[in-house]
C-alpha cells in the first residue's frame, strides 16, 4: 500500500528544491510521512493538494527570507560606499556634479523632444485625418488653403472620405462687460470639427452648439476669464458688433496642438459666404481637413482629387495638384522639406551625446579613482572577500553616485524649467507620475551605474592580493599588460572625443552668432529706426489724410506716411516679355504690389537705383506709373526697365523708377514688388500708417499717437508695433538656438575639463614614483612638467584637427538655410583652438602642481 | 540570555517531554494533542531549524523507514544552553506568579 501511494514525483522534486540542503533528507521524509497519513485519512488527491500547498508556502517563505537577507547585506554595502565616497570628497563631488548636469540637460532636452513628438497626439482619429493641400507644379510651392466649395465636392466624389471640416482663422473683436479682447484667436468652422478632432466639451452639446449662426463656443480658460465661476452657457457676448450666445465650453486645448484657438464660430458666419463669394473657386480662404474611413487607401484618394482645382476653375493650366497631407505629420514635417523634425532629431542626438559624454566621464573618473584602491582590495581579499563580493561593492558605490547624481539632476532640471520654458516658448513640466518617465529614469540609472561599476568590479577585483600587498603600487596587469595599455588608449580617446566635441560646439556657436549679427546689422534697404506702424481697419483708413495731419502737429513725430496691403499674386505682363507660360504662372504667384502715398519713399528713406521716385511734378504718376524693386527687375529679366510698360492684374502703367529691395529681415529672399499711388484692386486703401518718432521721447510720442487714435471715436484698442522689433522677432528661433548652444558650450567645456582633470590625475598618480626618483636623481621638475603637458596638449590638438572639418561641414550645411549668409570665418577656428588649449592647461594645472610638490622620500618609502 | 518566543518555548518543552524520538512529526503530534488545535508542519520545522542554528537544540539522525521513502529522521534534543534558557524562563514565571499569589492572599 505504501509503495503504491507515493506522493507525486514532480511535487517531491519541487519540494526537495525548495528546502535547504542540510534538511533536505529529513524534511522530505517528514512530509512524506504526513502525506501517507492524509492519504489514509482523506484521499490521495487531497494529500497531493496538501503537498503542493506546503511547497508553495515554503517557497514564499524562503523568497521573503532571501530578500530580507540581501537587503541587510545591501545596507552594509551602502554604508561602506558612503563612507568611501565621503572620504574622497573632491572626486566624488566633481563626479556627481558632472553626471548630474549631464543628466539634467538630457532630461530638459527630452522633455522638449517628447512635447514635439507627441504634438496633436490627443486626437483619437489622428491617423485618419488629413489636410487638403495643393501643389504648384514646377516651382515647388504648396498652398494649404482651399476654396470653400472644395471639401464638399471632394466628399461627394470620393467614397473613402467619411467627413470633412473647413476652418477659417480670423481676427475679431470680442467684448463683454467692459472687457475688450482683440487678440484672441477666433476660428469659424463646420460642426463636424467635433466629430473629426478630439475637443471634449465641458458644457453644452457638440452636436448642436454651432447650429445657430449667432452662437459661439469658448475654451474653458477664456470662459473663466469672461464669466468667472458662473455658468457661461446661454450668456451673451459681443463679437465684431454682433451679439452672440455661448452654446458650449470646451476643455482646455493641450499646449502641443497645431489647432490652436480661443473660441469657435460657425463657418457660415464668415462674411462673404452669404454673399455668394463662397462659390468662387478663387477665394482660397479656408483650410480643409478630411477624415477617411478606417482602412481607406490614402493614395487612391490622392489620385481621385488630384485635379479637382483644375476641373472646377476656368482658364487655368494643368499645373495644380491637390492631395492629402497626413494630420499627424503636420507639425514636424514641411512639405517643402525640412521642418520641425530637424530640430527634434538634432536635439535628440544632442541629448544622447550629452548623456554619453557624461557617462563616459563618470566611468573615467570612477575607474581612475578606483585603481588607487588596490591595496584596500588586496586586504579585503586576504581577509576572505570573494571576487563577487568585491565586485558588488564597487557596483554599489557607482550606483550610489548615480542615484545621488540623478536626484541632483532632477532638482536642477526642475529649477531650470522656468528658464527653459522661456527659452523654447513652451510650457513643459516634469511628468513625475508618468510611467514611461519613471521607467526610463530607472533604466538609465541602472545602465549608467552598472557600466561605471563594471570596470572596477570586474578587473580590479581580479588582482592577486599578495602582489598588491607586496607593494606593487602600479597596476601590473600581468599577462594583461597589453590589455592595460589598450585601456589607457581607450581613456585617451575618450578625452580627445570630449575635447573635439567642445571645440565643435564652440565653433558652431560662434558661427551662429555671426550669422545673427550679420542679419541684424545689415542694411535693410530703408531706414527702420524708430519706426512704428499700426493698422487702420475698414472705414478708418479713409481718414488717413486727416490722421496724418494731426500727427504731424507734434514735434515728437518726424515723419508720417501710409500704405495699403502688400498684395500678393496676379497676372503680370510687360513690354518685351519673352517668358514661357510656366514662368508666367510662377511669377504670377510670386509678385507683390502695394499702394503707397507720396511721402512713403522719402519717409522710409528708400534708395533709388535708377530712374526717379514718384513726384508731384508728374501728375500722370498718380494713375499710370509704377516703381519696381531690383528683385522684380531681376525676375522679369528686364534690361533698361525705365519707360517700359508694365501690366499687373490688368492695371497698366509705365515704370518710372527702380528702388532698393526693401528687406523684411534677411531670413528670406526679397520678393519682387511694384509700388503705385492709386488703388488698383477693389480693397486697396491706406490701411497702414507708418510713423517715425524722434528717438529721445519714445513713450511721450506713443501717448500722443494714442490720443490721436482715440479721437477717431473707435473703441478698438490702439495697437502698434515697431518695425525693427518685428524684424528682430524673426530671428527668435536663431537667438533661441544660440542661447541653447551657449549653454551646451559651457557644459561641454566643463565636462571636457573634468575629463582631462580626471585623466591627468590618473596618469600622474601612476608616475608619482617615477617623478620622485627623477627628483632624487636631480631632474628639473619643470622638464617633467613640460613633457607631460606636451603630451596632453598633443591630444588637444588632435581633438581640434578632428573637430575642424566636421564643424565646418555642419556650419555650411546650416547656413544653406539662409539666402543671405556670412562666410565661414577662419579666425573662429583659431579662436576655438586657443580656447581648448586654455581649458586643457587649466584643468591640468592642479594635477601638475602635485608633481611639483612630490616628496621623493615619500614614494620611495614603499620599496 | 537568548530570547524565546512562546512558540519556541513550547516546542522546547515538548521535546523535553518526548524524551526520545523527538522528530518533526512526533513533535507536531504532541503539540496537536496538547493544545487540541491543528499545527502545521512548517510552523514547527522553521523554529526547530532556527533554534538548532542558535545553539539551543542539537540533532542526530535516526532511523529511515519505508513510510518516509527510505529517508532518515532528524531527532532533536535540548542542549545545555537550551535547558538553561528554558529554566530561566520558568524561574521568572514562577517568581512572578508567586508574588501575585502572596499579594492576593494578603489583599
Amino acid at each position: 500500500m505504501i509503495q503504491e501511494n507515493k506522493p507525486n514525483k514532480i511535487l517531491t522534486k519541487l519540494f526537495e528544491l525548495t528546502v535547504t540542503k542540510e534538511n533536505r533528507e529529513n524534511l522530505t521524509g517528514d512530509y512524506e510521512e504526513m502525506f501517507h497519513r492524509i492519504v489514509d485519512d482523506k484521499s490521495r488527491l487531497v494529500a497531493n493538494l496538501w503537498f503542493l500547498f506546503q511547497i508553495l508556502k515554503l517557497a514564499l517563505l524562503s523568497f521573503v527570507d532571501s530578500i530580507l537577507w540581501s537587503s541587510t547585506l545591501f545596507k552594509n554595502y551602502l554604508k561602506t560606499s558612503t563612507r568611501i565616497l565621503l572620504k574622497q570628497k573632491q572626486f566624488s563631488i566633481i563626479n556627481v556634479t558632472g553626471l548630474a548636469i549631464g543628466l539634467a540637460s538630457c532630461i530638459l532636452l527630452m522633455l522638449w523632444v517628447t512635447d514635439e513628438y507627441t504634438y496633436d497626439g490627443f486626437h483619437q482619429n489622428r491617423n485618419s485625418i488629413y489636410r487638403v493641400v495643393t501643389e504648384h507644379i514646377g516651382n515647388d510651392t504648396y498652398s494649404r488653403n482651399t476654396p470653400y466649395p472644395m471639401a464638399e465636392v471632394i466628399k461627394q466624389d470620393v467614397p473613402e472620405i467619411e467627413e470633412f471640416v473647413r476652418v477659417r482663422q480670423q481676427k475679431q473683436l470680442l467684448k463683454h462687460d467692459d472687457k475688450i479682447f482683440n487678440n484672441w484667436k477666433s476660428i469659424a468652422t463646420d460642426k463636424s470639427i467635433f466629430k473629426v478632432f478630439t475637443f471634449p466639451f465641458l458644457k453644452g452639446n457638440p452636436e448642436t452648439a454651432l447650429d445657430d449662426m449667432k452662437s459661439i463656443v469658448l475654451t474653458s480658460e477664456k470662459a473663466t476669464i469672461l464669466f468667472g465661476v458662473e455658468n457661461p452657457l446661454n450668456k451673451m457676448v459681443e463679437v465684431d458688433g454682433e451679439l452672440l450666445q455661448v452654446t458650449g465650453v470646451m476643455e482646455k486645448i493641450p499646449n502641443n496642438s497645431t489647432l490652436d484657438f480661443d473660441y469657435i464660430r460657425p463657418l457660415e458666419s464668415v462674411k462673404g459666404i452669404t454673399k455668394n463669394q463662397a462659390f468662387i473657386w478663387n477665394w482660397w480662404a479656408f483650410e480643409s481637413y478630411v477624415k477617411l474611413h478606417d482602412g481607406a487607401d490614402k493614395n487612391k484618394v490622392d489620385e481621385k482629387i488630384s485635379d479637382v482645382l483644375v476641373v472646377n476653375r476656368t482658364g487655368v493650366e494643368n499645373t495644380l495638384n491637390t492631395f492629402l497631407e497626413p494630420f499627424n505629420e503636420l507639425h514636424l514635417y514641411n512639405l517643402e522639406g525640412g521642418g520641425q523634425i530637424r530640430y527634434v532629431v538634432m536635439f535628440s542626438i544632442v541629448a544622447l551625446l550629452i548623456l554619453i559624454i557624461a557617462c563616459i566621464n563618470f566611468v573615467n573618473l570612477s575607474t581612475a579613482r578606483s585603481s588607487e584602491r588596490t591595496k584596500e582590495i588586496g586586504i579585503r581579499k586576504v581577509v576572505g572577500s570573494t571576487r563577487f563580493e568585491i565586485g558588488k561593492q564597487f557596483l554599489t558605490e557607482s550606483m550610489v553616485i548615480t542615484v545621488a547624481a540623478f536626484i541632483i539632476a532632477i532638482v536642477v532640471a526642475q529649477l531650470s524649467i522656468p528658464w527653459f520654458n522661456e527659452l523654447v516658448f513652451k510650457q513643459l513640466s516634469i511628468p513625475y507620475t508618468n510611467l514611461d518617465f519613471i521607467l526610463s529614469i530607472v533604466l538609465i540609472i541602472l545602465i549608467t551605474g552598472t557600466l561605471a561599476g563594471l570596470y572596477p568590479a570586474l578587473v580590479l577585483s581580479n588582482f592577486n592580493p599578495v602582489n598588491i600587498l607586496k607593494g606593487n603600487l602600479t597596476i601590473n596587469f600581468g599577462k594583461k599588460n597589453r590589455a592595460g595599455r589598450n585601456r589607457s588608449n581607450f581613456r585617451k580617446t575618450l578625452v580627445i572625443i570630449q575635447f573635439a566635441l567642445s571645440v565643435g560646439i564652440i565653433i558652431l556657436t560662434l558661427m551662429i552668432q555671426k550669422q545673427i549679427d550679420f542679419m541684424q546689422d545689415s542694411d535693410q534697404g530703408y531706414n527702420t529706426d524708430n519706426l512704428l506702424f499700426f493698422h487702420l481697419p475698414g472705414k478708418l483708413a479713409n481718414q488717413t489724410g486727416a490722421i496724418q495731419n494731426q500727427l504731424r502737429e507734434s514735434l515728437l513725430i518726424t515723419g508720417v506716411s501710409s500704405s495699403g496691403y502688400d498684395n500678393a499674386g496676379g497676372k503680370i505682363e510687360w513690354e518685351g516679355m519673352t517668358a514661357s507660360k510656366e514662368r508666367l504662372d510662377f511669377l504670377g504667384g510670386q509678385i507683390r504690389y502695394m499702394m503707397i502715398d507720396s511721402n512713403y519713399l522719402s519717409m522710409m528713406d528708400v534708395g533709388i537705383v535708377s530712374g526717379r521716385a514718384f513726384s508731384n511734378n508728374f501728375p500722370s504718376d498718380y494713375n499710370n506709373s509704377w516703381m519696381i524693386n531690383e528683385e522684380l527687375v531681376k525676375q522679369l529679366d528686364l534690361k533698361d526697365p525705365i519707360g517700359k510698360s508694365l501690366n499687373i492684374i490688368g492695371a497698366k502703367g509705365t515704370i518710372v523708377g527702380v528702388y532698393n529691395n526693401m528687406h523684411f529681415g534677411f531670413k528670406e529672399l526679397a520678393e519682387p514688388q511694384a509700388l503705385y499711388l492709386s488703388p488698383k484692386v477693389s480693397w486697396d486703401n491706406f490701411n497702414y500708417l507708418f510713423v517715425r518718432i524722434a528717438p529721445e521721447n519714445t513713450s511721450e510720442a506713443i501717448i500722443f499717437i494714442e490720443s490721436v487714435w482715440k479721437s477717431l471715436g473707435t473703441d478698438i484698442p490702439f495697437e502698434y508695433k515697431f518695425l525693427d522689433d518685428m524684424i528682430n522677432e524673426q530671428y527668435t528661433p536663431e537667438i533661441q538656438m544660440t542661447k541653447i548652444f551657449n549653454a551646451f558650450t559651457i557644459f561641454a567645456i566643463f565636462i571636457s575639463g573634468i575629463g582631462l582633470f580626471g585623466l591627468s590625475a590618473f596618469v600622474i598618480s601612476q608616475k608619482v614614483k617615477e617623478v620622485g626618483i627623477r627628483k632624487v636623481l636631480g631632474a628639473n621638475v619643470y622638464n617633467i612638467i613640460n613633457t607631460l603637458s606636451k603630451e596632453f596638449l598633443i591630444w588637444v590638438i588632435i581633438a581640434n584637427i578632428i573637430a575642424w572639418p566636421l564643424s565646418y561641414y555642419v556650419t555650411v550645411k546650416w547656413l544653406e538655410n539662409y539666402p543671405y549668409k556670412v562666410n565661414f570665418d577662419l579666425w573662429v577656428l583659431l579662436f576655438s583652438a586657443l580656447a581648448s588649449i586654455l581649458i586643457a592647461l587649466f584643468s591640468m594645472s592642479y594635477q601638475l602642481r602635485r608633481i611639483m610638490k612630490v616628496n621623493p622620500v615619500e614614494c620611495i618609502k614603499y620599496e | 540570555m537568548k530570547s524565546l518566543t512562546r512558540k519556541e518555548e513550547v516546542i522546547l518543552l515538548a521535546i523535553l517531554n518526548l524524551n526520545e524520538g523527538a522528530y518533526l512529526i512526533a513533535i507536531q503530534d504532541y503539540l496537536k494533542e496538547l493544545t487540541g488545535k491543528s499545527v502545521s508542519l512548517t510552523s514547527v520545522h522553521i523554529p526547530l531549524d532556527r533554534m538548532e542554528k542558535n545553539g539551543l537544540l542539537e540533532s542526530e539522525y535516526g532511523e529511515a523507514t519505508a513510510v518516509r521513502g527510505g529517508r532518515r529522521k532528524k531527532i532533536y534534543s535540548l542542549t545545555k544552553e537550551g535547558k538553561a534558557v528554558l529554566q530561566e524562563y520558568k524561574n521568572l514565571s514562577d517568581l512572578l506568579w508567586k508574588r501575585y499569589n502572596t499579594s492576593n492572599q494578603t489583599g
